[in-house]
């Protein structure tokens, strides 16, 4: 199920809503889980066995790595196995297909694929109890003794398929008492609104010019460009729209999930990108991958090679495919670059932003572009080798002007920097606050009919 | 300003809600009259339905179609895609002054169309015309959004095709060119052209031909409705787009009988004008052939007419020049164009298609 469907917001989040503010406060959870595997096995009935292994494994091994503090190898022994468990999981559901391919084109052998599909959200939740389990090890938060308890965090569904990554720690105490009072959850709704609000109403949108682009048999470079724009739009507000709409509806059962994105493309460089792109996931790499593989504590010719490590894994993270690898190098590069030089700094600031966004689309090309021979053309046609500009690409800019303009305004704290200026003047705030409640009462219902119109299929061609 | 968060929240969860219990509550439809399709019905439960995930499918499937308002929601989306500037998404432009009109898609079949039709008049023993008619995108193009560029235009097309073709051409570029401005040539809300339309290109057809045309006042002109909304209206409802009005040249029926598959009928099905789809007012949609007979006429000929749902309004001015007209309708009239001028001893054919729909029309494929 997603979240931007008629049937999560028309009846599973109301009827979970009411369900779940009617029960008494001890059986929250286990409606919360019941309604989370529900949600899961709307698309993925099978695959809930795997959230059972994962969830199990990690349990048990959280309980014998406290039971076992003394003995360190044994310790070690059941941190490992939850790591080699998690990674195996990923490895045959997300890896095995590339490995498989990339074998036969290297061997010429012709080992036929797994053909597994890939199950919803496993690069999220088998990330999400290995942390546990190294966390339990660590020490840094003790283990969770109720399996319905952890079972309930593994598996809630407003973070269980695109995350945040929400790392046991964070919600430990409030997956055992937790408060909402009615002002939270309002703010926790406006929450869940405004990243719905993103997914349909502008990366959905923006998202159709991206696939007219990348369908063309060439582009010239203004095409391109925009194409691009498209893109870096689609993912940062589909993403980012996820991400709000998990931490608004965390809040409104009174969970604090971590945030994830703070206004990536008002980056000065790109490890500032970095800082603000997709966080739960550079602070999961930095604290499970990074840190201990000395960090910056090692001299700098291990911390580029550090870098380079991390960055290779985050691209692969995001896909099986060698594209990814590719993307997640060229930051790998960038940033090395960034701390050994310290480029941005000595350019104005206009100029380092400017730096910062042309590598980042860039680096969406990368991303988007599964096919590297593709990827190659796109490349040269935004330096102009199949012309600068023609009216298609002027139409389409007319035709997506307004959603872009919008676009380019909320990826900016253009609302927020409004709210602080006026924070002196109260009425000047009270008149802000409601002309922006209205608005969204409005989205609301726009947004619905997105919706709607996403299942609304006319079928004419045999009509005439 | 607390009252406004509070507000806000009931109103959302609440529209969310009711949405969903009016769509449960109320009984479910068969069909869509606005998408021409069948809707999802409630599916039926199986436990390996449910393991393979298609049980949840078919059941988000049917809660999307099945949801109350879908009209209304349509048009608060299309009117929302305007405000925000849109000129053109699912295959329409919308246009100046409520226009609504389908895309022209670059052809790809043009050499092999002109093949056929040169085939055919090569060895046909009646004699062929080609009427090739053009729509609103190349005729009104000074309403289309600006900077739109065509990598072939359909007066392009027409014009390769009318070249190579080999038949008597009637084009009519020239002649919509210069009455757009005073006659309504095409529907702003569906892919047809108009009943005064189909009798300005019947003028030009009897140039071609050497007829002397009907002049309009023979006909009684008809205004048959005035609340049609078509198949372009459908791609994107908006909520204050006017009606069209449909119209009709009605004349003495003494002497003429007309024949479809099914029997005996009018050359106009009434019934269809109080159903969505208006336009199938003129010769009952599609049919796979029909035959006219005029006692009024003596000249000798038969006509064949090999068409798209286009001639279905300029069949009724035809009738007046033959004794008798088939009307072919190719994708569901399966034994060929050749078959038919045999069997019914045919002087004439005549092919009539419209530019849009011609390069992927399979009625192409029928014509043999």
């Amino acid at each position: 199920m997603v979240f931007s469907g008629i049937p999560f917001l028309f009846y599973f989040l109301p009827c979970f809503l009411a369900l779940y503010f009617v029960v008494p406060k001890k059986a929250r959870n286990a409606v919360l889980l019941v309604f989370s595997l529900v949600f899961y096995a709307w698309g993925e009935p099978i695959y809930i066995s795997l959230l059972l292994i994962s969830s199990i494994v990690d349990y048990t091994n959280g309980r014998l790595i406290e039971r076992f503090d003394d003995k360190v190898a044994v310790k070690r022994a059941f941190m490992c196995l939850s790591v080699i468990v998690n990674l195996g999981l990923m490895g045959v559901f997300k890896y095995s297909g590339l490995i498989v391919e990339t074998t036969n084109s290297l061997l010429g052998t012709a080992i036929s694929a797994p053909g597994v599909e890939l199950p919803l959200g496993i690069s999220f939740f088998t990330f999400q109890t290995m942390s546990y389990s190294i966390d339990v090890y660590r020490k840094d938060v003790k283990a969770e003794h109720n399996f319905l308890r952890y079972m309930t965090y593994v598996c809630m569904f407003p973070q269980l398929v695109a995350g945040p990554i929400v790392r046991y720690s964070d919600i430990a105490t409030e997956l055992d008492d937790r408060k909402v009072t009615p002002s939270q959850f309002q703010d926790g709704f406006i929450r869940f609104l405004m990243g719905l609000f993103k997914k349909v109403l502008i990366a959905n949108q923006i998202g159709s010019l991206w696939d007219y682009v990348i369908a063309l048999d060439e582009r010239t470079a203004a095409m391109a460009w925009l194409g691009l724009v498209a893109f870096s739009f689609q993912i940062y507000f589909d993403f980012s729209g996820y991400s709000d709409m998990a931490v608004g509806m965390g809040k409104m059962l009174g969970f604090t999930y971590p945030e994830n994105f703070n206004y990536p493309y008002i980056c000065n460089s790109i490890t500032d990108f970095w800082r603000r792109w997709h966080m739960s996931l550079s602070v999961w790499f930095r604290d499970y991958v990074y840190i201990p593989l000395g960090g910056n504590r090692k001299g700098k010719a291990r911390q580029i090679v550090n870098i380079m490590i991390v960055w290779s894994l985050t691209g692969l993270w995001h896909g099986a495919s060698w594209n990814f690898l590719l993307w997640g190098m060229y930051f790998g590069v960038i940033l090395s670059l960034e701390k050994l030089v310290n480029v941005p700094k000595h350019l104005p600031k206009a100029l380092q932003h400017v730096r910062a966004v042309f590598l980042v689309l860039i680096g969406w090309m990368i991303f988007a572009i599964e096919d590297l021979s593709v990827m190659k053309n796109y490349a040269l046609e935004l330096f102009g080798t199949n012309g600068l500009c023609n009216s298609d690409a002027l139409f389409r800019l007319r035709n997506y002007l307004g959603i872009i303009i919008v676009a380019l305004v909320i990826s900016m704290p253009v609302y927020k920097k409004l709210r602080e200026k006026l924070s002196a003047h109260k009425t000047a705030l009270a008149v802000v606050s409601c002309a922006g409640y209205v608005t969204m009462a409005v989205l609301v219902v726009v947004t619905a009919s997105m919706i709607v119109a996403d299942s609304y299929n006319p079928f004419l061609y045999f009509r005439f | 300003m607390k009252m406004f968060k509070t507000a806000l929240c009931v109103f959302s969860i609440g529209f969310f809600a009711l949405c969903g219990i009016i769509s449960a509550v109320m009984s479910d439809k068969d069909f869509s009259e606005d998408e021409n399709r069948s809707l999802e019905q409630l599916p039926e439960f199986s436990v390996q339905a449910l393991v393979d995930g298609d049980y949840q499918q078919q059941l988000d499937t049917y809660l999307c179609d099945q949801t109350a308002f879908r009209g209304g929601f349509m048009r608060v989306y299309g009117t929302a895609q305007k405000l925000m500037g849109k000129c053109e998404y699912n295959n329409i432009y919308l246009c100046d002054d409520n226009w609504i009109i389908d895309k022209y898609n670059t052809p790809k079949n043009t050499e092999m169309i002109a093949k056929k039709l040169k085939n055919i008049a090569d060895t046909s023993p009646a004699s062929c015309t080609l009427m090739l008619v053009p729509t609103a995108v190349s005729i009104y193009d000074e309403v289309l959004p600006a900077g739109l560029d065509f990598e072939v235009t359909q007066k392009e097309t027409a014009d390769y095709i009318f070249s190579n073709s080999g038949m008597t051409n009637v084009s009519l570029w020239d002649v919509f060119e210069s009455e757009k401005n005073d006659t309504r040539l095409f529907y702003k809300t569906d892919h047809h052209w108009t009943t005064e339309g189909a009798y300005i290109a019947y003028t030009e057809y009897c140039k071609a031909m050497g007829f002397e045309a009907l002049p309009e006042s023979c006909f009684d002109v008809e205004r048959v409705s005035d609340s049609f909304f078509g198949t372009t209206y459908s791609k994107a409802l908006t909520a204050f787009q006017p009606a069209d009005e449909m119209y009709a040249y009605k004349q003495s029926m003494d002497g003429i009988t007309v024949t479809y598959a099914s029997g005996e009928g009018e050359l106009y099905w009434d019934e269809y004008l109080s159903k969505k789809d208006k336009y199938s007012y003129f010769l009952g949609s599609n049919q796979p052939i029909v035959t006219i007979e005029n006692e009024n006429v003596s000249n000798g000929r038969t006509l064949v007419v090999v068409k798209d749902s286009y001639a279905n309004c300029l069949v009724p001015f035809l009738i007046n020049h033959f004794e008798k007209v088939v009307v072919l309708d190719t994708r569901y009239y399966r034994n060929g164009v050749t078959y038919a001028v045999e069997q019914n001893e045919a002087t004439d054919v005549l092919f009539c298609f419209n530019l849009n729909t011609l390069d992927t029309d399979t009625a192409v494929a029928g014509i043999f």
